[in-house]
């Protein structure tokens, strides 16, 4: 009798136990299933994707109310990567298995999606999480999760390109390469852009008249910080002007302006317009920035005057 | 020696049981937090908002980029200057918790936020997934996911409207 009340009890002990450690898993077959769908939409296989659904599967994209069918998600995916020249979630995924409180087993996804759009090669990085109900190893629910106004903004960009004058495409394009040009300090480059006799005014001031000017400011720069690098954090264009928010950063380790390097790093916000001729050369820019500031992050300081 | 094999047997089941420590909770005091932190937000109370994080928090809202918790709130507060009115709703609300592989806590959140857009009234309702991460009871990792296109053309529509009155009063 005590034999089998012993028996009882390791067989009640195990049980529980089993049942505890069912609720979260990182592996398992449901896994393996949704692992197997996103190889399925990464290679294009679309007949295997379907294959992992329930005929009668509810896919509910970033809503509750609302769902779609899997076709209706597939002719959605196709739709979207048409667009792209490539498209997929690395290796960097997060899978877990959970039995919530009524019973149902769910998938929770979490990754990154990168896609590069075919139209400018722009690559878009969206973190995506998806909880899926499986069934008798099927999908029966899909849930997504993820900021569809990135992909959104990143089209209308592509459309109003499609809109934008010749003349404006060219500007933008020169401007792009500008301020690439000014980071990596490559002068050749920078006269392809500009007009022989370009101009700088820094702060109202005429700081540069001709190409050669520019180029030897610029050279100033790259001699202070060897690290120097020109970030644009956002521009506008508008009747042949560029209306450019700068970010400049750079470590000061060598001699700038006839002074012995300081060692600090600066990070400068400044404003330049640029003006471009009808063939989308720059012919002058106007900059504007805070130079105490900078002189202060080197480490300067002011002196009142005497008194 | 019967009894000896028994007892060990009983003994290795205890000990297996211990290894098979719950690992989903659908009530835990980090889930409290959780639910504390939700109410905090729907009430705009932002220091017990900010309460809940470790100063070393590190955030990331549809992004892969870190922030911290005073740069997502000044974000938040910018998203909400231009609701009339914002709150996640009782409707399709889940909290659960689950230890990792790991042994991290990680308190996973689904809900539905629904605000106003104080410029037209348009009422918006976007569902959000947090997964954060809590050690001892404060949050440590937060991962945001929420589809902000619906708010984006909105904002967009407002602007070209204004645009548009701007227009005519000048002409």
């Amino acid at each position: 009798m005590k034999k089998i009340l012993l028996i009882g009890l390791a067989i009640t002990l195990f049980m529980a136990c089993e049942q505890k450690a069912e609720r979260y898993s990182t592996t398992g077959p449901e896994i393996d299933l949704v692992k197997g769908l996103l190889a399925d939409y990464e290679k294009g296989d679309w007949e295997s994707w379907m294959e992992k659904y329930a005929d009668t599967a509810k896919v509910y994209y970033n809503q509750w109310d609302d769902s779609i069918t899997v076709t209706q998600s597939m002719e959605g995916h196709k739709a979207n990567i048409a667009l792209l020249s490539s498209y997929g979630f690395g290796d960097n995924v997060t899978y877990e298995k959970i039995i919530s409180d009524n019973g149902n087993t769910w998938i929770n996804f979490w990754g990154k999606w990168e896609g590069t759009l075919k139209a400018n090669n722009k690559t878009i990085v969206l973190p995506v999480h998806l909880s899926v109900r499986v069934l008798d190893g099927k999908i029966v629910q899909e849930n997504g999760f993820w900021d569809n106004s990135i992909m959104q903004t990143a089209l209308r960009e592509i459309e109003e390109m499609k809109n934008m004058p010749e003349i404006e495409k060219t500007i933008m394009d020169n401007h792009d390469k500008m301020v690439e040009a000014w980071s990596t300090n490559d002068v050749e480059a920078f006269k392809s852009l500009t007009v022989p006799n370009v101009i700088r005014n820094s702060n109202g001031t005429r700081q540069a008249s001709n190409q050669s000017e520019y180029a030897a400011m610029m050279n100033q720069f790259h001699t202070g910080f060897p690290d120097f690098n020109v970030k644009m954090d956002s521009y506008f264009l508008k009747d042949g002007k560029s209306y450019l928010y700068w970010t400049c950063t750079g470590t000061n380790t060598g001699p700038f302006m006839d002074n012995p390097p300081t060692g600090k790093k600066i990070e400068i916000h400044g404003f330049s317009v640029w003006t471009f001729d009808s063939n989308g050369l720059a012919v002058q820019e106007d900059s504007f920035f805070d130079n105490m500031d900078m002189l202060s992050q080197l480490g300067y300081t002011l002196t009142p005057p005497k008194g | 020696m019967k009894k000896i094999l028994l007892t060990c047997l009983l003994a290795t089941f205890f000990i297996s049981c211990k290894n098979a420590e719950p690992r989903y909770f659908s009530s835990s005091p980090e889930i409290d937090v959780a639910k504390a932190h939700i109410k905090a937000y729907n009430e705009g109370d932002w220091t017990t908002w900010m309460s809940h994080y470790a100063d070393t928090a590190k955030l990331s809202h549809n992004t892969l980029d870190e922030s911290s918790p005073a740069e997502v709130l000044e974000g938040l507060k910018g998203l909400l200057a231009g609701t009339s009115s914002y709150g996640f709703t009782d409707k399709d609300i889940f909290y659960e918790m689950v230890v990792d592989d790991e042994n991290e806590k990680w308190v996973n959140f689904w809900g539905t936020w629904e605000g106003t857009i104080a410029a037209n009234n348009q009422k918006l309702i976007i569902p959000v997934h947090l997964t954060v991460q809590y050690v001892d009871g404060k949050i440590v990792e937060e991962h945001a996911y929420y589809d902000l296109s619906e708010y984006m053309a909105v904002l967009q529509k407002i602007q070209s409207e204004m645009e548009v009155e701007e227009e005519e009063v000048e002409n």
